[in-house]
Formats: C-alpha cells, sequence, structure tokens
C-alpha cells in the first residue's frame, strides 16, 4: 500500500514532526479563539473559517500520531499486519480532513454568492470527500484527492477573480487571496510529498518550512484582529 | 452592505437603542427608533431573545426590554466582528 511505503521513507522525522506540530497548534489556536466571535455573531463566513482550520488541525494531527507511530512500529510490521489496517485507517481519515479544510476555505469566501439552499449542501461535500478518500487509498498512489483538491484550486481562482473584481478594499484584499492562494498550493504540493512522490530533502525542507510561515501569519492576523 | 452584514449590524442597532436609553427602552419606542417595519422588528427581536441578547422585564410601569450580559458583549465586539470579516473577506 502506498501509505507504509511512504511512512517509512520520511525526510528528516524531526523537521516532519515540527511542521505538523506548529501547523496543528497554530490551526486549533485560531480556531479556538475565534469561537467567541462566531458565538456572538452566528455569522455563516466566521464558522466556514473556523471549520477550515479544524480540518487542517485535524488533519495535521493525525499525520503527526502516524508519522510517530510508524517510526516506533516499523519493526512490529511483519508481525502485527492489523497495523498496516490501523495506518491505511488513519490515512483516510487524514486525506477526508485535508480535502474538507480546502473545501470549507472556499466556502468561507464564496458563501455570499451560493443560494442558502446550496448552503445546504455542505453535506454533499462531506460525502464527496469521504469517497475521494476511499478512491484514494483503495488503489496505490492513486491521485484522486490531488484532482480534486486541484479542482477546487482552480476554483478558489475563480472565486478569487470574481471578489476581487468586485472588491472595494484594494491592497488589504489581494494581500489576504494571495495568502489563501499559497495556502491551498503549499497544503496540495505536501499531500503530494507525503502520498505520491518523493521530493528532495530540500524542496520537502522548503515546502515545509513556507507552510510553516503562512500558516503563522494567519494566526498572528487573527490574533491582531481579535485584540 | 450585503445581506448577512446588514443582519449583524441591525442587531447592533438594537441594542445600542437599549443601552443608550439607560438599558431599560418600551417596546414601543425600541420599534419606532430601530426604523425597522413591525414584522422584521418581530423577528430580529425574537431572535435577540433567543440568543440571549435581551430579555424582557415586567414591573409596575409595565413591559421594558434590558440588555443581557451577552448583549453588552456583543456591542463591545461588534468593531472585532465586522473588522475581522473585513480582513479574512468572509
Amino acid at each position: 500500500m502506498i501509505f507504509e511505503a511512504r511512512l517509512f521513507n520520511q525526510y528528516d522525522l524531526w523537521i516532519d514532526l515540527t511542521y505538523s506540530l506548529i501547523v496543528s497548534i497554530s490551526c486549533f489556536l485560531i480556531y479556538l479563539k475565534t469561537k467567541e466571535l462566531y458565538d456572538l455573531s452566528q455569522y455563516k463566513g466566521i464558522n466556514y473559517f473556523r471549520n477550515t482550520f479544524l480540518f487542517f488541525g485535524i488533519s495535521e494531527t493525525i499525520r503527526l500520531l502516524l508519522h510517530l507511530t510508524a517510526k516506533f512500529s516499523a519493526p512490529l510490521l511483519p508481525v502485527r499486519p492489523e497495523l498496516v489496517f490501523i495506518f491505511n485507517a488513519c490515512s483516510f481519515l487524514m486525506i477526508y480532513a485535508s480535502c474538507m479544510a480546502l473545501v470549507y476555505l472556499l466556502l468561507s469566501i464564496f458563501w455570499k454568492r451560493m443560494s442558502n439552499k446550496s448552503l445546504g449542501n455542505v453535506y454533499l461535500a462531506h460525502y464527496i470527500s469521504l469517497i475521494v478518500a476511499f478512491v484514494s487509498l483503495l488503489k496505490d498512489r492513486h491521485p484522486t484527492f490531488i484532482i480534486f483538491q486541484a479542482g477546487l484550486f482552480v476554483l478558489l481562482i475563480i472565486v478569487s477573480y470574481l471578489n476581487y473584481k468586485k472588491s472595494k478594499h484594494g491592497e488589504s484584499f489581494s494581500n489576504i487571496y494571495l495568502i489563501y492562494l499559497l495556502i491551498f498550493i503549499l497544503w496540495i504540493v505536501s499531500n503530494v510529498m507525503e502520498f505520491i512522490v518523493i521530493f528532495s530533502p530540500i524542496t520537502a525542507f522548503i515546502i515545509y518550512f513556507s507552510s510553516i510561515i503562512i500558516f503563522l501569519l494567519i494566526l498572528i492576523k487573527v490574533i491582531e484582529r481579535l485584540k | 452592505m450585503d445581506k448577512k452584514r446588514s443582519k449583524l449590524e441591525v442587531i447592533y442597532d438594537i441594542l445600542d437603542i437599549i443601552k443608550k436609553n439607560k438599558n431599560s427602552i418600551k417596546m414601543t419606542p425600541l420599534l419606532r427608533h430601530s426604523n425597522l417595519s413591525s414584522e422584521r422588528f418581530g423577528k430580529y427581536f425574537s431572535e435577540l431573545v433567543e440568543k440571549g441578547f435581551v430579555r424582557e422585564i415586567d414591573d409596575e410601569n409595565g413591559k421594558s426590554v434590558t440588555l443581557t450580559d451577552k448583549g453588552f458583549t456583543y456591542l463591545e465586539k461588534y468593531r472585532t466582528i465586522v473588522s475581522f470579516i473585513d480582513e479574512f473577506d468572509l
């Protein structure tokens, strides 16, 4: 299966773990710090924004646990085949959470253009993400979820362009959309690194480092706004 | 202003009217100052009660409306909510 093959060919484990730890903590902090704002306003955009980081956080936490478990249980694999099943079940959840994070990010900036009826179909996105995760794991190195995420990225570009044309905010508008686009790109590339292709350690380091910077930047922006 | 933003703003305006009237106002002047139709006002008011932003008090002078702690917090955080929504274009 892809997952165990990929897990035991990791880049420097400590770089991997540091990346997952910083990103997951940043995401959960964003989720928790915006709770009061959502409780007071019940604003859909804030809800989708919070869910984005909840799912990013869940995906990264599962990744962190998987890498740690893989590191310390590698010698047991030949005698404990159930570990392979556990790894695959966890990677299923990880892919599902990863897809949903991008869906919610897209929704957070797109929901105002959607009808209430369409918004009721968020459940459909959950079903699609579950199917995508299942199909991705069914076949080794099957890029189904990467194709799905790339499709969401194309949608993000279209929505960003439409919102930009409608925007009256000028510079601050383009800044936040640039951050959203970078999150999408780095997230998809890190997923490719996790499941599909093994990059050179230097490339992996640059991608992890850039991702950490982007997530920390959003966390700082959130904290600044909540002051 | 979009529909949802207006909703946040209308809630702010209603709560602010109550606060500016020494946190006690009768329904009729509240409706008048809110600049809403009675139907829309009724919907907003029910929502405010349901969310725990305001409460109705029945005393010797009749029914009046006051803010709860949550209502005061909303007024305090309103600018933060709006600037957060603007910052992230939500």
